[in-house]
């Protein structure tokens, strides 16, 4: 009884998001820009189809590196609106990587099993934090916006609605960018 | 049986989360404290100088739970649900960046003049070091807590676990601290209540 209990506690406190939402404050569209950008951390792992993905080899376009965990609030919360950014963007050289900080394929599968919307966007497995540690994380969730040139141009800390016609503008800005 | 518990700690949980929903209007300085009226969980929130703290307290159950399905062993979970724990959300509504760091923090047990400052995530790996937990254990112990140090830009916000080592039922003011322009501030959160019992 005692196991049972708490697993159906546990399962109800980080996994029914929506009983969470309604007195969470509402989510951000902030960004802080780096001054001065500077060039990102390397960062190469595994997609969850064990497909290798490396960070440097997406210059020239725009990536959102998204550091999150499913037992994370605010992660929860922010992530349904990167797949409405990603869509979109659909067409234009904008990448979303979400950087899962040390879970298995199956914990991530069951959390995106209860999204009405479905990532199709990288998710990458840092399985042992080892990615994290080396950018400049102190919480999650956390978010970067890397230009075209490879460097570190913006930064969110905490949850933010990545659809909000400021987060829309400032890629947009970002694509404009030589 | 265990639907019926399920709806139960939905219910719990649903609620749990709304409880601040009902809170008063936000005067500066000024505690709000709210409880539900069902579960009993109770919040407190605080705005000072643009900076917005909220406490819920995570019971010792929620503590227990989250912990072992994490993959933490029976006696760190136990002895981490010993502690007084409550999810914390620091929000800088203000228009200038902030630096948060938790050794700025203290309380103040009622009736004592000292303060004591909170244990860190880095306490509690530091106790639990002999234990070699699974990296993956470890990480989401490390993640869930609320950060150690941090800059909060205006409109950063973050939440995660703070914990106080007090007896249950105990109360207690914090009072929390960041830097503005290389300034220390304080705010005070006051009359913050331990849960009843560690059961």
């Amino acid at each position: 009884m005692f196991s049972a209990r708490h697993l159906l506690t546990s399962l109800v406190l980080f996994a029914l998001p929506g009983l969470t939402i309604a007195a969470e404050p509402p989510l951000q569209f902030s960004h802080t820009p780096f001054k001065p950008r500077i060039t990102t951390p390397a960062m190469t792992l595994k997609d969850m189809d064990g497909k290798t993905v490396e960070l440097a080899r997406l210059r020239g376009k725009v990536v959102i590196v998204n550091f999150w965990a499913t037992w994370c609030p605010p992660c929860r919360r922010e992530f349904p609106s990167m797949e409405r950014l990603r869509q979109k963007m659909e067409g234009k050289p904008v990448v979303i990587l979400g950087v899962n900080e040390g879970e298995t394929v199956d914990m991530i599968d069951q959390f995106n099993s209860t999204l009405d919307l479905q990532p199709q966007f990288p998710i990458l497995l840092d399985l042992d934090g080892e990615a994290m540690r080396r950018w400049p994380v102190r919480g999650l969730p956390t978010t970067f916006f890397v230009d075209k040139r490879g460097r570190l141009a913006h930064g969110a800390i905490g949850g933010r609605e990545f659809d909000h016609p400021e987060m829309l503008r400032l890629i947009e800005s970002m694509l404009a960018e030589q | 049986m265990i639907l019926h518990s399920f709806k139960r700690v939905c219910l719990l949980y649903g609620l749990l989360f709304t409880a601040s929903a009902h809170a008063a209007p936000v005067q500066e300085g000024i505690t709000r404290h709210s409880v539900d009226p069902d579960t009993g969980i109770p919040t407190w929130e605080v705005d000072t100088q643009g900076v917005h703290l909220r406490l819920t307290l995570i019971t010792p159950e929620q503590a227990r739970a989250f912990m072992l399905n994490r993959g933490m062993d029976k006696q760190s979970v136990d002895e981490f649900a010993h502690a007084c724990v409550y999810m914390t959300v620091v929000r800088n509504e203000g228009k200038q960046a902030i630096e948060h760091n938790l050794a700025d923090w203290h309380y103040l047990p009622e009736g004592s003049g000292r303060p004591k400052a909170l244990l860190t995530k880095h306490d509690w790996l530091t106790r639990w070091q002999p234990r070699n937990f699974l990296r993956p254990v470890k990480l989401a112990f490390e993640w869930s807590q609320f950060p150690v140090e941090q800059t909060f830009a205006p409109g950063d916000w973050n939440q995660g676990m703070t914990t106080f080592a007090l007896p249950a039922g105990s109360r207690f003011d914090v009072l929390y601290r960041w830097k503005q322009n290389g300034k220390l501030h304080e705010g005070k959160m006051q009359n913050v209540q331990c849960p009843p019992s560690f059961d």
